[in-house]
């Protein structure tokens, strides 16, 4: 669905720390699948609105090619656009017009059927849960409705991509798990989601592919799992034992693969080389052993650890 | 009617300004002005003749709406795409689907919308006037055809500004356009009895002219001269109306839905061909089968006695008067066709070495050059054929003279500019031109102040630095000095290649990285 080439984007900044030169995306090459939920995280000024921008039209890439769904963005930009649903990270809208014209604005500027639009606007109001609404103006809109109407804005003429920028930024925890189902549902409707987030958790719950980016590159792409390991085939484990008097450090420490072993009150903590079947093995051998093993449970870092290792967090 | 409701953008705007209470609103307003002007019309204090109060009427009827629709309407105009930058809602117009031209058309029209809703409220009591002062209603037409077509090409003006802005700077935006209003709402071709004959055969350009139609009376409208051809006002104005929403329509559909830091009002052959109409236009209205004259002021009378008469022009300064408007049109072409860093970083991406080869060291000045030896050359002619100057006031050498300083001059500042607008820094461009009014200031005074320009020995030297000292150059010291006023010629070529050079170093900086 979205495909970017060595796409680089360039700015001229007076930052010292820079040397005046901002590469807000350095080369970047990404393919985002048809159906996918993307996350992109990264620190403020990472470049993540930058690349947004190039994939929705509004910015031109100092070089390199985005495509959307085939078609070149730079080349062809209302074509694309048609496949496009884009909301930025802020609230802007027409605060003198009524929900429903708002809506109906746009539907008519994505040039959607005039047969269709009255349908469609009803439609768009019913799944964004802002019918009681229709009538009412913009700017008697709470934040999270706001949001919302923007979203409905993004999806008035059925787009199959949507391009969201930082969607849950300056949401209370109700419209943020409001925004959070609604994300889920169009996912769950066919949609293709392009989502930045500073809220990692979120991100973590509903993408199903994640990109993390800093200082205009990109340092991790894949499936969440691929974006925790990516880079090592190590993986840390807690093992628990019924009973004491087993020696399961020394064993553990003896063992080839594994490394990093930490005693816990009743188990231990290692770190293992290898996939499913080696752990399979490990914990045959130990039961073999006499270990009266009651659990093994793989210790999964956090997305915010991960992110906190891996990302100096530094913004440009 | 249905292309309009068709258009999503004119439609939001109409939503949004023309609510019912708004509406009823502005047509009472109108109800009552119109009927407190008509009785104090043809209720007047002091008796006038009833078509003298009617066309009085009228004029005024005419004078307000186009007021409304110039100054309030391009107010609206000139926010309409800032203010949506702005707010940020711009973006989302952007990635609709709507064209440029669609989205143009639907703010020309949308965004002035409640002043053409004035306008039109304001229409049944000119029809009155028009009547009751027995004018033929066919040149009521002809006004407000001048008043619709003329506020259309002023909007896109304002339109092609507002698109132009940098964000926070709408207040500024507004002193520019009322300036380009007042300046167009001047009567170029008014002589009177001191000053029988003007430099420019061109009644008021603005639709303020549709007012003037009716000055006590007039029932036929005004004439022009082009090239010394008769040429009805009304004519012109179309004509001119038609071309320059042209020229500004196809600079706002290019940039329109573009990325704003990549904005090119024109291509490099639309720009030069802009500025090549523009010269017709200036070289077309010039007054050159007149003996052209200029008034003669004297300070010791009081000042409404100051304007004592008229004295004729000699060829050379004619010359110099019409080669100081080719200097500003070509100058203005030169910074339509400026590159910013992002677009000189697209190039090398795009071209490598050849985005700073000679060609482009010397950006943007060739054309700027092309432009005025050609404008020069037909000037030169057009002084040959009309004014047919007699040998004592009149030297070939001293016309291609006149011709390589104005170009050299404009290809000097262009490309000083053009380097300090690729330097890294806020605003290079702003900065750079700062200097250079910093440096006409400096040097203009201390020449000024020493008299260099008025020194027929020093006069060369003053103008390789500032070239209007070349104004002052009298045919006799011509003949005497010629080789030093080439001399200065050449010095004023190598300060222009001096910046080019500059130009193809900094050019070389952008292409180190890109080599990497």
């Amino acid at each position: 669905m979205i495909k970017l080439e060595q796409v680089t984007k360039q700015y001229d900044v007076l930052s010292q720390k820079s040397g005046g030169a901002l590469v807000a995306a350095d080369r970047l090459d990404l393919n985002i699948d048809d159906g996918e939920l993307f996350g992109m995280i990264g620190p403020n000024g990472a470049g993540k609105t930058t690349t947004l921008k190039m994939i929705a039209g509004l910015q031109e890439p100092t070089s390199g090619r985005v495509l959307v769904n085939h078609v070149d963005v730079q080349r062809f930009p209302e074509e694309a656009q048609r496949h496009i649903g884009y909301l930025a990270d802020f609230f802007s809208l027409y605060d003198d017009l009524k929900v429903w014209e708002y809506l109906d604005y746009f539907a008519r500027a994505y040039k959607m059927e005039p047969s269709r639009i009255r349908s469609r606007v009803s439609e768009v109001l019913q799944q964004m849960n802002l019918e009681s609404k229709r009538d009412d103006f913009i700017h008697g809109l709470s934040r999270g409705m706001k949001q919302r109407l923007g979203i409905g804005r993004a999806v008035i003429h059925d787009p199959p991509l949507l391009v969201l920028d930082e969607p849950a930024a300056g949401l209370d925890p109700k419209a943020r798990v409001e925004l959070k189902t609604l994300l889920k549902q169009l996912h769950a409707a066919g949609k293709t989601i392009f989502i930045t987030s500073h809220i990692l958790s979120d991100l973590e719950e509903i993408c199903t592919n994640l990109a993390i980016m800093e200082k205009g590159r990109l340092l991790r792409v894949g499936t969440l799992e691929e974006v925790m390991r990516e880079g090592t085939s190590v993986r840390r484990y807690r093992v628990r034992l019924a009973a004491p008097g087993f020696g399961l450090e020394p064993w553990l420490a003896a063992r080839p693969g594994v490394s990093a072993v930490a005693p816990e009150p009743a188990g231990a903590q290692f770190a293992l080389d290898g996939g499913d079947a080696v752990l399979a093995e490990l914990v045959k051998d130990l039961v073999a052993a006499g270990a009266p093993v009651c659990g093994v449970q793989e210790e999964v870092e956090s997305l915010e650890r991960l992110y906190s290792r891996i990302s100096g967090g530094e913004v440009m | 009617m249905s292309a309009f409701t068709a258009n999503p953008e004119f439609l939001r705007n109409a939503r949004i300004q023309l609510r019912s209470g708004r509406v009823i609103a502005v047509a009472v307003i109108c109800l009552a002005v119109s009927i407190t002007a008509w009785f104090t019309f043809t209720s007047h204090a002091v008796p006038l003749t009833r078509i003298e109060d009617a066309s009085e009427l009228l004029r005024l009827i005419l004078q307000l709406q186009v007021t409304v629709l110039l100054i309030g309407g391009g107010i609206y105009e000139l926010l309409t795409v800032h203010r949506e930058k702005e707010l940020n809602t711009f973006d989302y117009q952007r990635v609709t689907r709507l064209s440029s031209f669609e989205l143009a058309i639907g703010k020309l029209f949308g965004a002035p919308v409640l002043a053409y809703l004035v306008t039109f409220c304001l229409v049944p009591v000119g029809l009155a006037a028009a009547i009751r002062a027995e004018f033929p209603l066919g040149l009521l037409l002809q006004a407000y055809v001048i008043i619709l077509a003329g506020s259309i090409v002023f909007h896109l003006l304002a339109l092609l500004i507002s698109m132009s802005l940098a964000r926070g700077v709408s207040a500024v935006a507004v002193l520019p356009y009322l300036a380009f209003v007042a300046c167009t709402s001047i009567d170029y071709a008014h002589t009177s009895r001191v000053m029988p004959e003007t430099a420019w055969t061109l009644h008021i350009l603005s639709p303020y002219a549709a007012g003037e139609m009716f000055w006590r009376g007039v029932t036929q409208g005004p004439v022009d001269l082009f090239f010394g051809a008769s040429v009805p006002h009304f004519a012109v104005l179309l004509m001119i109306y038609a071309t320059c929403g042209g020229w500004f329509l196809l600079a706002i559909i290019r940039n329109l839905k573009r990325d704003p830091a990549v904005y090119q009002l024109y291509s490099p052959l639309q720009a030069f061909g802009f500025a090549i109409y523009f010269t017709v236009l200036m070289l077309g209205f010039f007054n050159w089968k007149a003996p052209l004259g200029q008034p003669i002021f004297d300070n010791s009378y009081p000042a409404q006695l100051r304007l004592l008469g008229f004295k004729t022009l000699p060829p050379q300064e004619v010359l110099g008067m019409v080669l100081a408007n080719i200097f500003w049109i070509f100058a203005f072409l030169g910074l339509v066709l400026f590159r910013n860093r992002e677009q000189v970083r697209r190039r090398v991406k795009n071209l490598g070495a050849r985005a700073a080869n000679l060609w482009a060291a010397f950006w943007p000045a060739p054309y700027s050059l092309a432009g005025i030896v050609v404008a020069g050359l037909v000037v030169v002619q057009l002084i040959r054929v009309y004014r047919e100057p007699a040998p004592g006031q009149w030297s070939w050498g001293l016309a291609f003279l006149y011709i390589g300083f104005v170009a050299l001059w404009v290809a000097r500042d262009l490309l000083y500019l053009q380097w300090m607008g690729l330097r890294r820094g806020r605003h290079p461009l702003a900065f750079g031109a700062l200097f250079l009014i910093v440096f006409y200031t400096c040097a203009g005074t201390i020449l000024g102040v020493l008299q260099v320009s008025r020194r027929p020995e020093l006069a060369p030297f003053a103008a390789a630095l500032i070239p209007t000292s070349l104004y002052w150059l009298q045919l006799p010291d011509l003949a005497v000095r010629y080789r030093s006023w080439i001399a200065a010629l050449g010095i004023l070529a190598l300060e222009a290649l001096l910046f080019a050079f500059l130009q193809r170093a900094k050019l070389r900086e952008f292409l180190a990285p890109a080599a990497k």
